[in-house]
């Protein structure tokens, strides 16, 4: 597939486009994402930054990540939906929320993180990769998904 | 001895209280707004008497119109953005808390999926939950599935 993939927030004040082929897609049941998600866990799509076009203004909340880099959250300033987040440990490369899509019916994460922070009654597929918590390098990690992020 | 029912936003900056003996029932609706708010596949809801949740900390108030001309309104952090509940016109004295932001979210299990017909295909639902292939469209339903106010075992 290398249609562009449209997505955008709540209200509509903030679109994007990705280009290329579809990014790979991973869950991630951390209470993190849990409260920001304020839903069940959090979908991560990774893509390069050069692949996203934004239409729209985006607020910024900074927060520190576990392994001591910094991750920049993206978000409507209006309607307050999370779009995005950047890593200050690597440039290129951002993580859309998955839910964000136009089109969230390709959106199957092929492996799961944190799942011993899983919500109990959620049922993984038979044979999806999972982690306990995370893996230690999670940058190689991504890199070894299936379906490209550049 | 029940034990506080406790919350919050992602920074810290909005915390919150739900006054309630026991964790009162939620539900997951995998309608394509709640997929785009949440960044995930479904938001998970619990609506709660306006009276039994207190929030501490600064808030941000949207609104929006859905679908059908209700007029919703919804509170985040004003710091981190972390949508916090909401309340609609069709449904006063009623906030509905987004579910997740609890501390202790972990033991969540939705008792009704709504939307199902917009689901992700890659998620699976409990055999015992009520499945509704868009929403209930009484408040007797809404009542009867959701056991306002507590858990009903």
């Amino acid at each position: 597939m290398s249609e562009a993939l449209a997505g955008g927030c709540q209200c509509g004040a903030v679109r994007f486009i990705v280009s290329g082929a579809r990014p790979p897609v991973y869950a991630c049941h951390c209470r993190e994402c849990q409260k920001q998600s304020a839903s069940a866990f959090a979908l991560s799509v990774p893509v390069a930054r050069d692949r996203l076009t934004l239409e729209g203004e985006t607020a910024t909340w900074e927060r520190p990540s576990a392994s001591g880099a910094t991750t920049r959250c993206h978000f409507c300033p209006r309607c307050g939906t999370r779009l995005y987040h950047a890593s200050s440990r690597n440039a290129e490369r951002i993580t859309i929320k998955g839910g964000a899509f136009d089109d969230t019916d390709w959106i199957a994460p092929q492996a799961h993180l944190w799942v011993s922070r899983k919500q109990g009654w959620m049922m993984l597929p038979d044979g999806a990769p999972t982690h306990e918590t995370q893996p230690d390098d999670l940058s190689a990690w991504r890199d070894g998904l299936v379906g490209d992020w550049r | 001895m029940s034990e506080t029912i406790a919350g919050g936003c992602l920074c810290g900056a909005v915390r919150y209280r739900v006054d309630s003996d026991a964790m009162p029932n939620c539900y997951a609706c995998h309608c394509t707004d709640c997929q785009t708010q949440s960044g995930s596949a479904f938001g998970l809801q619990m609506p709660l008497f306006a009276s039994m949740l207190a929030v501490d900390g600064e808030l941000h108030k949207g609104e929006r119109e859905t679908a059908d001309g209700v007029a919703v309104s919804y509170w985040a952090c004003a710091k981190c953005g972390n949508r916090i509940y909401a309340e609609n016109d069709a449904r006063p004295g009623i906030v509905v808390l987004r579910a997740g932001t609890l501390d202790d979210s972990k033991t969540l299990v939705p008792r009704a999926h709504l939307w199902v017909k917009s689901r992700q295909p890659w998620i699976t639902i409990p055999d015992d939950a009520i499945l509704y292939e868009e929403q209930p469209e009484s408040q007797g339903e809404w009542i009867e599935i959701l056991g306002l106010g507590g858990a009903d075992d």
